[in-house]
Order: C-alpha cells, then structure tokens, then sequence
C-alpha cells in the first residue's frame, strides 16, 4: 500500500489509529506488528513472509550475542551469520538478475536468469533489522528478548517501504515505553498532511513534466526542454521522497515515536559533501557507521582514505539500484566528495556562498540524469540536450508550452526546496503568534481536502522508490 | 501552541473516520452515468483474490469508486490544476467556453496495420468502399489552443492514411468542409464528438463517393431536442463554465421515412420506430439518443426508394451520421468491430449491400485494436 491513496488515508489509516488508541498499553506492539504486516502483504502478499524471516534472522543474532556476551567467537559466528544471510537475500532478490547478465555478458555465459519480482522496500527493512545485529555486536544496544517487540520495530508501517531507516537504538526505549497525547497527534497530523501535500500536489504533479520531456524523442529535446525535465525531475524526487519521511515521521507521532529526521533542505547544500549530509541522511549514517567508520574511516593514510570513500559511495549508488547507472550516480558523487576534501573545498570556501549553493546544485541536477537514465546512451543524449550539443535549438514550441504550463508550479517547487516559507511563518509568528497559531489546523484541513480531490482522480501517482 | 496541535488532530481524526464511514452507509451504485461505466464491485475474499493480489487492486479501485461526491474531488482538482497555470486537464483542454479532447501522436504500427486491414477487406468484397476519417475538434478548432501546444496533425495523419488506401477504397475529405466552418457549432462543447451539424458537412462531404445528391442544408428542419448536454469531456473535468451543449434533430419532411430499426446487442434484438432514441434524453449519455450506444448492429429500415443498402463499419461518429445517409438507402447497418468478435460474413451477408462506408474519427482510428478483425472475413 502506498500513503497517497485514498485507500490509505481513509481505511487502513482510520482503522489502525482507532484500534491502536483503543488497545491496552500490552497489545500495541502487537497491533503495530499486525498493522505493519497488513500494510506490507496488501502491496506484497506472498514477499511478506520475506520480510518477516529477515526480521526472525536478527532477532535471533540479537539474542545470540547476548547470550554469548563472554565468547568473542561465538558472537562474532552470530553476527557474521545473520548479516550474511540478510546480504544474501538482498542479492538474490535485487541483484540477481543484474549480476547474472553482467557475467553472461563479459564472460560469454548463458546463465538464466530467474527474472524474480523485487520485494518492495527490501533495502529499507534489511538496512533496518540488520544495524540491530550490527549494533549488538558492536555493544552499542542492549538485546530485546520480546520478539514482538522486534518485530514492531522492523515492521513499522510508517517507514517500512520507503524510510526513514531507523536505527534500533533510536527506538528502543519507545518500543518499551511511549506516551501519546493529543497534542504530539496533533503535531504529528500537521507533519504528516505537510508530507502528504508534497507527494500528491507538489511531486505528482511537478511529476507529470518530467514524465513528458522523458517520453520525448531524447535526440530532438530543445536545450530550455531538457532543462524544465530535469529540474522537474530534481523537485520530483526531492518532493517526494521527503514528502514520504515527513509522512513517515508524523505517523510516527501519532503513535508516540520519533523517527529521526531524513531531509533537511538539501538543495540549500554549500558542497556535496553538505548535500550527503542533508538528503536521506538515515541512509547515510548507515555506511557511516557500519562500513565507514568499521573500514578506518579517515583516519587512516590517504590511499586507505580513498579506498574508504570509494567503498562507501560505490555501495550507496548500488543501494539504489541494481543498475550500472546507479552505481556511476553513487561513485560521481564520491569523486566529487574527494576532490572536495583534497583541494576544491579549500576554494569553495572563498567564493560567495550563493556560487557554493549553485555549484552544489547543479552538481546535483546532473547527478539525477544520470540517475533516471538506465542506458548510457540516453544519460550521453540529455546531457547533449541540455548543452545543445545534439544540434538542437535553444528552445521550441513544446518548450514554450511545457514552460506556461508549469512555470508557477516550478517557482512554487524551487521556493519550497527552501527554509524561507518556514523563516517567513516564524517572523510572522513572532507579530501575531495566536493568528497564526490557529491559522495552522486551517491550513492542514485545506492540504487534506485538496490532496483528497487529487487521490481521487489521480491519473499519476508514481512510487518512485520500486527499485531500491 | 498546544490547543491549535488538539484541534489539528481532532478535526483530522473527524475527517478520516466520518467520510468513510458515509461512504459505508450510502447507497452504491452499480453504474456510474457520468462516466458512462460499470463501478468495480466489492473483490470477492478469496484466498487466490490475496495471494495474486487481486483483491487489493480490486478493493483500491471499489473505494475509488465509490468516494463519496466524487464529482465535486475532480471538480476541486480541476480548478486547482487551472490555478495553477495548467491549460489541460486529465487530457482534455479546458478553454473559455469549450472543452477539447486532447489527440497526442499516434502508434504508427497499429495505423499501418488498420489501413492494410481495410485494404484488404476493400479488395477481397468485391463491392465498392469508401473510407472518412473525420478529425476531431483538437485539429479542426487547433487555433484556440496554445500555437505551442504539441498535438497530432491529424491532417497529415489523414492524408497519409488516403494515400496509402488510394487504387483500393474511394476516400472522402471531411477535413476541408468543417475546416471551412470551424467556427460554427460543429463540434459540442462538452463531449469528444461531432454535432448534427458536423455530421451534416460529412455527409455532404461523402456525397460524391457515394454517389447521391446532398439534400441542402435549408431543407432540413431543426429540432433542439436537449439544451441541456453535458458530455464525456465534461465527466473528466467536471467544468461547467462552458455551459450546456444542445442536440438537435435534423429531418426532412419531403423525405423518406424510417419504417423500422433494429439494434442487435450480441444477445439479442430490440426495435425501434424512430432514429432518435428518446429515452437517452433523460440520462446523463444524450448523445446516444442517435440509434443507441455502441452496439454490434445497428439496422435503420426507411422506404427510401433507391432500394440500395449500405454498410457502414464505424466508430461512434456514424451516429449522428447515419441519420441523413438513410435518406439514401433503403437500408443502413451500422457494425461496430469493437463489439463483434467473428467474421463478418457469420454475422451478415456482405453480398447483400452495396457499398461499404467507413467512418471513423481520427483519434478511435489510430488507438482502435479492433479493426484488424476485417482479417477475419479472409
């Protein structure tokens, strides 16, 4: 099930807050563990049981290392077992098929490929369950014996397709004890109708012009085209994918967690090594702590620093995807983040920092072609498009009319990447705190409303994260 | 800070347990006039339904369905969407006073399969065909859209359909006609089809292939039978500043009269004494007060003179066609290919008629799957 339907908000939504504020403090987590589930088998019915081996794997370890706290060996066994057993489930149902006809292709093979459906969210919840097994044996946890307890944590139906990743110790004491109040729902509800507006008014449609100039003859694309589709793509995604964590950490709210925060104005970034520390940070601090740091991190010499980076940023592009353009999106950004630390940073600095933010954006900006390009030769014709290289005109009709169709909604978008809407209600607050303190609920039965006329007929309504 | 939290949360747990709860409790219906199609029903529980996942595409698509004021969610989103300096909506062009359906590109593979369908047909019956591609309101009435709006140029799309029946079907150019009178009421404000007027210039248009003389248009008298129109394109926008369309009845009181038509449904066959079936008038679908909504066969009897009979292999635009062709004929059958799964001839008996008329308008023509089924009659 996604978020942004109508099914979501109005069935699955309802039901489970209803029964979950009626529960008894004992059963929550199992209500949370059953919601969790639901949610899961209405998009996957036969992959949840997946789902919930992985989530059988870790407990287990967990339990394990705790058992055998005085025997290095046996803990290392443990965790070295689970943690294999997650990557390999991962590999079998993401990256076969792409493994398979890279070896078919480079040594002449045949091997056929199973061709096996990707789980949905696999990377979210095996990232998830597996920093409990990582983090047990690292000692930073202490173990959880009640596997309903586990079990809620890993199926979390806020964050289980498409995260925040959740690390085990952020939620541990919540998991054993959390209050809910009205005002903390209602917190929650404004986070979430916030999210929620971004998916569905602001991504979806924003959306719909990268759809366009995608679906248009690559070669032919005017250089204004090819510009219009690729910011509408940046907002896209940035919308979205946020629009989804917000969604996620709201609903958290509503049933007394607090998911750690995965966006933060990243488009506003200096470097791109800002950048990496602002967007879908929960993933980051992942290879931060369970490969980076357990690697050496940086404090090792410069060639180990490299091979460090290198690991890191070529696994963060594999993660979101089994593609070879995904891998190229994940290793461009490492590049860039070492020449950032070895000697572009120092000049970065000097410059104004509205250049910083730019250069960090368009950096960004060309990332994402190669990011939605599964082919090499198309990546190579947009960004000739884009650079009018492909023998194309500054601009056309279709240009034109894509830029009066979408102008107020790109300028709405690239206003929203920002903090400045949130400065501006503070400074506004700090004038007339109870006018805009009340102006609030009406803003988000307005969002709701509008994002509900939107579900309704929704004729475009991508989930976007399929791959990961 | 906190009473403004209590009411966020108050007012939005209200929303979402009231309106489905209503949902729950009102009536549902089973058909849905506006959008002229069956509602998904409510997903049989079946352990198949689950594990294949069909039960909850069903169920998404049931709640869908049924959202309670569905009309005025889309109505709220296309305003919206205007607001926000879109000029289409859900593929329809939302102008001042009319709504247009949007005809993007076409699949030129499934276009060069119809045509060589019909070439086929038209070299294999031995009776002289007539192929009209009608373009639609988005070609002729293209200078109220945005000039940079990339749509189809249906036009070209005709000629090159022409060009390639040409030595096989006698083709007619509906195109020039209603070009020439693309700002009189041609084609309806709110629905994807032709007025009678419209159909009025195809039939003229067709005269010389078919080889009668076009009654003129003076002779006809005009009955507005509705004022009160609102059609498909309207459905998918749920705009009403363009007003209601009308629909008018054009007779000729000096001419035939149509003694009998029989509409057959697959399954079985109703008669009617008139063209205009009134009924419709009533409901939502007005347009299909011409001889009906799509069916198999559609056979208009007239005591027309000539005794010739015509087969007319379409789309919906022969409706409000066919009326001034029986005129002509004695006999006019409308078959709809999208409806027939056979072979023509096990149907009818193509030797019976005298010519062969196809109608079709641009856009059903270069999406439609079905006209490849005139293989069958090999």
């Amino acid at each position: 099930m996604v978020f942004s339907s109508v099914t979501f908000l109005y069935v699955f939504l309802p039901l489970v807050l209803l029964a979950y504020y009626a529960a008894p403090k004992q059963l929550k987590n199992l209500l949370v563990l059953a919601s969790g589930v639901i949610f899961y088998a209405w998009g996957e019915p036969v992959y949840v049981c997946l789902m919930l081996f992985t989530t059988l794997v870790d407990y287990t370890a967990g339990r394990l290392i705790a058992r055998f706290d005085k025997n290095p060996r046996a803990r290392l066994a443990s965790m070295v077992i689970a943690v294999a057993i997650n990557l390999a489930l991962l590999c079998v149902f993401k990256y076969s098929s792409f493994v398979i006809s890279n070896l078919n292709q480079i040594f002449g093979l045949a091997l056929t490929d199973p061709g096996l459906p990707l789980p949905i969210g696999i990377s979210f919840y095996t990232f998830q369950s597996m920093s409990y097994t990582l983090d047990m044996y690292m000692r930073n946890i202490t173990v959880q014996k009640n596997f309903i307890n586990y079990a809620a944590y890993v199926t979390l139906f806020p964050q289980i397709v498409a995260g925040p990743i959740v690390r085990y110790k952020e939620v541990a004491a919540e998991l054993e004890h959390r209050t809910v109040t009205l005002t903390k729902v209602g917190e929650g509800v404004g986070i979430f109708l916030r999210g929620l507006g971004k998916k569905v008014l602001l991504a979806n449609n924003i959306g719909m012009l990268w759809t366009t100039v995608k679906n248009s003859p690559l070669d032919e694309l005017s250089v204004l085209t090819a510009w219009l589709g690729i910011l509408a793509f940046t907002f896209q995604i940035y919308f979205d994918f946020s629009g989804y964590s917000d969604m996620a950490v709201g609903m958290g709210k509503m049933m007394g967690f607090n998911f750690p925060q995965n966006f933060n104005y990243p488009y506003l970034s200096k470097s791109i090594s800002e950048f990496w520390r602002r967007w879908h940070i929960t993933l980051g601090s992942w290879f931060r702590s369970y490969v980076y740091i357990p690697m050496g991190g940086n404090r090792v010499g410069t060639l180990k620093l490299l091979r460090n980076l290198l690991v890191v940023w070529f696994l963060t592009g594999l993660w979101h995807g089994a593609s070879w353009n995904f891998i190229l999106w994940g290793l461009y950004f490492g590049v860039i983040i070492i020449a950032e630390r070895f000697f572009l940073g120092k000049y970065l600095q000097k410059i104004p920092a509205a250049l910083q933010v730019i250069y960090s954006f368009v950096l960004v900006v060309f990332g994402w072609v190669l990011f939605e390009f599964d082919d090499l030769t198309n990546v190579g014709q947009y960004f000739g498009a884009m650079f009018g290289s492909n023998g194309g005109v500054l601009l056309d009709g279709q240009s034109l009319y894509l830029l009066s169709s979408y102008l107020l909604l790109l300028i709405i978008c690239a206003i929203g990447a920002t903090n400045y809407p949130k400065k501006l209600v503070e400074k506004i607050s700090g004038k007339f705190p109870v006018w805009v303190r009340y102006a609030s609920p009406v803003f988000e039965v307005g969002l709701l409303f509008i994002c509900t006329a939107f579900l309704v007929n929704s004729t475009y309504n991508p989930f976007l994260y399929f791959r990961f | 800070m906190s009473n403004a939290k209590k009411i966020s949360a108050i007012i939005f747990f209200l929303i979402i347990t009231v309106i489905p709860l209503l949902i729950l409790i009102l009536p549902k219906k089973e058909f849905s006039e506006n959008e002229n199609r069956v509602l998904t029903a409510f997903p049989s529980f079946t352990w198949d339904n689950i594990q294949s996942g069909k039960f909850m595409k069903d169920f998404e698509g049931f709640f869908s369905d049924h959202f309670m004021m569905r009309d005025e969610w889309i109505a709220t989103k296309t305003k919206t969407e205007l607001l926000a300096g879109k000029k289409e909506v859900n593929g329809v062009f939302i102008l001042n006073d009319r709504l247009i359906q949007k005809v993007e590109d076409y699949d030129r593979t499934l276009v060069a399969k119809n045509v060589s369908a019909i070439n086929g047909f038209a070299k294999r019956v031995k009776i002289p065909c007539t192929m009209m591609l009608v373009p639609t309101a988005c070609e002729i009435q293209k200078d109220q859209l945005d000039p940079n709006v990339p749509v189809l140029n249906q036009k070209m799309l005709i000629e090159s359909v022409y060009s390639r029946m040409a030595g096989q079907l006698s083709t007619v150019d509906a195109y020039t006609p209603l070009y020439s009178s693309k700002d009189e009421y041609i084609y309806y404000k709110t629905d994807h089809h032709w007025t009678s007027l419209g159909a009025y210039l195809g039939y003229s248009a067709a005269s010389r292939s078919l080889g009668y003389q076009t009654i003129p248009l003076n002779s006809f008298d005009i009955q507005h039978a509705s004022h009160d129109f609102y059609g498909t394109l309207y459905s998918k926008v749920i705009y009403d500043k363009t007003g209601p369309d009308t629909i008018d009845y054009y007779s000729y009181p000096k001419g035939t009269t149509v003694n009998k038509v029989v509409v057959n449904t697959g399954s079985s066959e109703k008669y009617y004494d008139s063209m205009y079936f009134r009924e419709y008038l009533s409901k939502k679908d007005k347009y299909s007060s011409f001889l009906g909504s799509n069916q198999p066969f559609v056979t208009v009897h007239s005591n027309a003179k000539s005794g010739k009979k015509l087969l007319v292999i379409k789309d919906s635009y022969a409706h409000s066609l066919v009326p001034f062709l029986t005129q002509h004929y004695s006999e006019v059958t409308m078959a709809d290919l999208r409806y027939i799964n056979v072979n023509l001839n096990e149907k009818l008996n193509l030797d019976d008629y005298d010519q062969v008329l196809f109608v079709y308008n641009v856009e059903t023509f270069a999406e439609d799957q079905n006209i490849v089924k005139l293989n069958f009659t090999e």
